[in-house]
């Protein structure tokens, strides 16, 4: 089996993608590139300007972020196998909120800016699963808080 | 030379005194024939007086003929056998009046009857010689006449162009002022040399003609006379609706080109507004309404032209009438009746062309004034504010004092109302506010791209509008967010703020173009600058360096300061370099790659490229490149996207039994093409990743692809297999990871290649240049030259990884310099359209600090970059700013209200009005506008 085959079927095990049909996954696999990286190097930096997102094939990644005004990054998160990397700040025009950097040998796929907009643009269920991921995390970044606002009130308190 | 008086002298012009720049400044004249006149007028009388010693010619040539037929020929004075008369004799009589006294000059010599008949027709043959002579030389000088003129105008034109208040130019189109300065002039250019030679020419010819019908016989004169009378009066009747047809086909077409300007320069708004045919309609109606203007034109006109031609035929038919009864009546011999047609044959002539002189001048005159009127421009600046000067201009230094300044724009917009403050020249400043609030405008008007129009704009006591561009131009430095920058070299583009006069004369021996012996004669002839192009312009010393040797390390410098100097580095990579004209150069990139090779086999960097190897697959390189193992030289016998149409590549397939792969791997590629983006507009941004296919060629494959899934290898036809063998050649298995390609594939390619090289046809051998590790390959670029190699797909980081370590080797190998210079001669394309924009705002600024300045004012020169690199920049170029090796004053317009903080002192805009001024401290504490803008 093609490489391209083994990627597509790894997208489509994606919530964001799986409403994508089939051959417009394979376009998108299609369009984009292969990247490999050894543990600890960085595929972008907190800041950095966005132009891809990434989609862990195999392997690791830690988030890392640097609050503002301080120099030492703490990190986050850790994303595995089928995560979807970078989407926010390619949506938005944003840059990096974090940075992302190899944990373990990564493999990844990196779908181009412009081709996911186009995507988006496409395929209105498409859009509708990305806002639906996002309003996902929105979520949990609102219960987050929440819970950390309890916990400073506790700690105040 | 650059001594004696310096800043004042320039400063002091005497704008009363009459000088050269009189004559730039005055408007065009009103009537073309006036400007013509004013222009050429020694010329014109030259060619006058030639043209009038040229009439007796004429005259002989009309009257020998009569002579001829009557005398020898019919035999008057010939009576006698033994007659003879005398040829050659030259007297000249006074007329009955005056005494009729004669004065035998030469007597001649006598001959008889055939030797006569034989002079007379060899001086006739001598006369047309001559007269063809006389109008060569006339029409030769008329035509260089005219076109100095021409010359004269164009420069004229452009001049005026360059001294256009800028605010004009919001109303004019750059292609609607180009096909004025070109197209339009063009016609002149022909019709000055004739402006006044022609109606003497055409004027007395016709009189000599007709002097010459009258002559010989009154009434045939007067028949002439009639004839010529309803031409002159019932023609320009009729041309006058032609004039005006052609007015309006003047400004149809100017307005087409002006248009045509307007769809390139926005064609992204056609595309992404799905408004192409309503371009093509309107479009069409405008090529409609010319159309018409042009069809009723020629209407006309040969209707004109027909009249004419009857006019001109009826005559003669009243000479054979009447003429013919005179000489049956035996008052007109038939030597004078040959004569008056004869000569009536050459009078329509000089008639009609006096006629259409005559309709040519009104014609002119109507485009002349059209032009006139869009090149008199009020506000147009006095030319001796663009005097040339090669005095030194002393550093500016003293107060910028802004009074109660106000600006407002053509359409009575205010864009800026009641700026008070003033700055030392020195001072580091930045103004903040949103765009519109009046801080850019502050900023253009104190750059001088802005007329003030209320109050006062001060500098060391003195009116800035006053200031010369030679001091403006040279002492201030400005980058704005319009990043245009014409086709050239990076490295012209760079200079190109430091050109302001020539300073050191170019080696004649040596010129990059050679001129024409006369150049120079004919620049004083038609009035252009005697500036010369090719002469080195660049101002080292205001930038502080001794000259030329110097100028690449200080281009680099500033470079480096606004981050593009690795940027100059990436160009050189891409540049193609021919061996011959860099021999040295050529050598130590081969010592480059040597090394290279050596690094990359030794170190982790063997995953970032693969080299080539003769006895290796590269699966980073398409099918193409693997097979053939060198590159296309010679599009005629090899070209890259029709390989398979190549005798000796398809006898080499065939024999490797690799067609039927290839033919299996086209389809299965045809296939996943159109499965993939049979349903995508041709501008989607995803084909630019369907490396082996065009847009356009893949609506052509589901038939091919239909047949040869039916007919299989064996029974498809010549055109389908090649069509489908073609699609493996731009496969590259790393990059699109279809699998493809198995080792034995691999394997069998690389015998292919072996026998491809190893019987290739003679004829075939100058078309490829061979992937050689000896030799440095013209046909590619630096980098690929040097790599010798293709860098892996699918490895992060490899092309920086692979950067730093031909940055090491280039120190190491000491030809750092050199590629910098190579990269500077990247052709930025037009409009700098082969830069990003980002990139063509960073040579802005940075040829701004290039030049060396006094003051630095910048319009949100950096806008399309994003917050961070903005910082960088901001900070980096005041910090140079306040070096006291440089020190210059800065005057910046921020994108980025929060960069204020790095500054001295910070002047805040919002609606039109300077609200605030202070350190950035004060304006923490004490404005809220600041505050809320900073934060």
């Amino acid at each position: 089996m093609s490489k391209l085959k083994d990627e597509v079927e790894l997208l489509r095990t994606i919530p964001v993608f799986s409403e994508l049909p089939a051959n417009k996954l394979k376009l998108l696999a299609f369009a984009s590139d292969h990247m490999d990286y050894k543990d600890g190097e960085v595929l972008f930096e907190q800041g950095d300007v966005a132009d891809s997102a990434y989609v862990v094939i195999k392997g690791g990644a830690d988030v890392l972020v640097t609050p503002e005004g301080e120099t030492q990054s703490n990190k986050v998160a850790e994303l595995g196998p089928n995560s979807f990397i970078g989407d926010m700040a390619i949506l938005a025009d944003i840059t990096r909120t974090a940075t992302i950097r190899a944990n373990a040998p990564l493999s990844t796929l990196r779908i181009r800016k412009d081709h996911l907009i186009d995507m988006m643009q496409d395929s209105p269920t498409f859009t509708m699963a990305v806002l639906r991921e996002l309003v996902l995390r929105l979520k949990k970044t609102t219960s987050d808080l929440s819970d950390a606002q309890a916990e400073v009130a506790r700690l105040k308190g | 030379m650059r001594t004696g008086p310096c800043l004042t002298s320039v400063w002091d012009i005497d704008l009363a005194t009459t000088d050269p720049f009189e004559e730039a400044n005055r408007p065009l004249d009103k009537k073309l024939l006036r400007y013509i006149w004013r222009n050429t007028r020694a010329e014109q009388i030259w060619i006058l007086m030639v043209v009038i010693a040229s009439m007796p010619t004429y005259f002989l040539v009309l009257d020998l003929p009569v002579r001829i037929i009557n005398e020898p020929i019919q035999g008057v004075g010939f009576e006698s056998a033994d007659a003879t008369l005398q040829f050659l004799d030259l007297s000249i009589s006074l007329p009955e009046f005056l005494g009729g006294a004669t004065w035998q000059i030469f007597e001649g010599f006598a001959l008889e009857r055939w030797p006569y008949l034989l002079a007379l027709s060899c001086s006739f043959l001598t006369l047309i010689t001559i007269n063809g002579l006389f109008k060569f030389y006339i029409n030769t000088y008329k035509g260089r006449l005219g076109e100095r003129m021409l010359r004269r105008m164009r420069y004229q034109l452009v001049d005026r162009v360059l001294r256009f208040p800028i605010n004009h130019f919001r109303r004019v189109k750059g292609s609607e002022v180009a096909s004025m300065v070109k197209d339009e002039v063009e016609p002149f250019g022909e019709f000055i040399g004739d402006a006044f030679v022609q109606p003497v020419y055409l004027g007395g010819q016709a009189l000599v003609a007709f002097i010459f019908i009258m002559l010989q016989s009154f009434w045939l004169g007067m028949i002439a006379v009639g004839v010529i009378a309803i031409q002159v009066t019932v023609i320009p009747y009729l041309r006058r609706r032609i004039l005006e047809l052609g007015r309006q086909r003047q400004i149809t077409a100017r307005l087409l080109s002006g248009r045509i300007g307007e769809i390139v320069d926005g064609i992204a708004a056609v595309h992404v507004n799905d408004t192409s045919n309503y371009e093509r309609a309107e479009l069409t109606h405008r090529l409609g309404k010319i159309f018409f203007i042009r069809y009723e034109l020629y209407q006309r006109k040969f209707f004109i032209k027909f009249l004419n031609n009857f006019l001109a035929q009826v005559t003669p038919f009243l000479f054979y009438v009447v003429g013919g009864y005179f000489a049956i009546r035996g008052t007109l011999n038939v030597g004078q009746l040959l004569g008056v047609i004869n000569a009536y044959k050459d009078l329509p002539a000089p008639i009609n062309g006096l006629v259409q002189w005559d309709q040519k001048r009104v014609d002119i005159e109507v485009k002349y004034a059209q032009i006139v009127e869009q090149f008199n421009v009020s506000g147009t600046m006095d030319a001796r504010m663009q005097a040339p000067t090669t005095d030194k201009i002393d550093p500016l230094t003293g107060t910028i004092v802004v009074s109660n300044l106000g600006v407002v724009d053509d359409t009575a917009t205010v864009l800026l109302e009641d700026a008070d403050f003033s700055m030392e020249v020195s001072d580091i400043v930045a103004a903040i506010g949103p765009i519109g609030s009046g801080a850019g405008t502050l900023a253009n008007t104190i750059a001088g791209l802005q007329a003030p129009t209320s109050g006062r704009l001060m500098i060391a006591d003195r009116k800035m509008q006053d200031l010369p561009e030679a001091i403006r131009g040279r002492r201030f430095a400005f980058a704005g967010s319009e990043s245009y920058l014409p086709q050239s070299s990076l490295f012209d583009a760079i200079v190109y703020v430091s050109k302001h006069v020539p300073l050191v004369p170019a080696d004649p021996d040596n010129l990059p173009e050679p001129l024409h012996p006369r150049a120079a004669a004919e620049v004083k002839a038609s009035g252009n600058s005697t500036l010369d192009y090719q002469a080195d312009w660049v101002d080292y010393e205001a930038m502080g360096i001794s000259g030329p040797d110097e100028l690449y390390r200080k281009i680099h410098e500033v470079l480096e300061v606004v981050e593009m100097d690795d940027v100059v580095y990436a160009l050189a990579m891409r540049q193609k370099l021919d061996p011959t004209t860099y021999p040295q150069l050529t050598d130590k990139l081969i010592d480059m790659r040597n090394a290279m090779n050596d690094r990359i086999s030794q170190s982790e960097l063997n995953d970032f490229v693969s080299v080539w190897d003769w006895d290796r697959y590269n699966e980073n390189a398409s099918i193409a490149e693997n097979l053939l193992f060198g590159t296309p030289v010679d599009e005629d016998t090899l070209q890259t996207d029709r390989l398979s149409r190549n005798e000796h590549i398809r006898a080499v397939l065939r024999d490797e039994q690799l067609d039927r792969a290839m033919f299996d791997m086209g389809m299965e590629l045809a296939e996943t093409a159109i499965e993939l983006f049979a349903d995508l507009s041709p501008d989607n941004p995803f084909f630019e990743q369907l490396n082996f296919m065009t847009p356009e060629q893949l609506e052509s494959y589901p038939p091919i692809l239909q047949r040869a899934r039916e007919k299989g290898f064996d029974g498809a036809s010549d055109a389908d297999k090649g069509m489908l063998i073609e699609l493996p050649f731009g496969y590259i298995e790393k990059r699109n990871r279809l699998k493809l390609l198995d080792e034995k594939l691999e394997e069998r390619i690389l015998k292919a290649r072996h026998r491809f090289h190893e019987t290739l046809p003679d004829d075939m051998k100058e078309a490829i240049s061979i992937y050689d590790v000896e030799s440095y390959n013209p046909i590619n670029s630096l980098q690929d030259n040097i790599l010798f190699g293709k860098i892996a797909y699918g490895t992060s980081n490899a092309s920086e990884k692979v950067n730093e370590l031909i940055g090491e080797l280039m120190d190491e190998l000491g030809i750092r310099d050199d590629i910098f210079r190579i990269g500077l001669e990247f052709d930025i394309g037009t409009g700098g359209k082969r830069l990003s924009e980002n990139q063509r705002q960073r040579i802005v600024l940075g040829r701004a600090l290039l030049k060396g300045c006094d003051l630095l004012i910048i319009n949100r020169g950096l806008n399309s970059l994003d917050g961070r690199a903005q910082a960088k920049l901001v900070k980096r170029v005041v910090e140079r700013a306040r070096n006291t090796e440089h020190r210059f004053g800065v005057l910046w317009v921020l994108a980025t209200s929060r960069l204020a903080e790095e500054f001295d002192q910070v002047l805040v805009f919002d609606r039109q009005r300077l609200v605030a001024k202070g350190t950035p401290q004060d304006l923490a504490q004490s404005s809220d506008t600041y505050k809320s803008m900073v934060a």
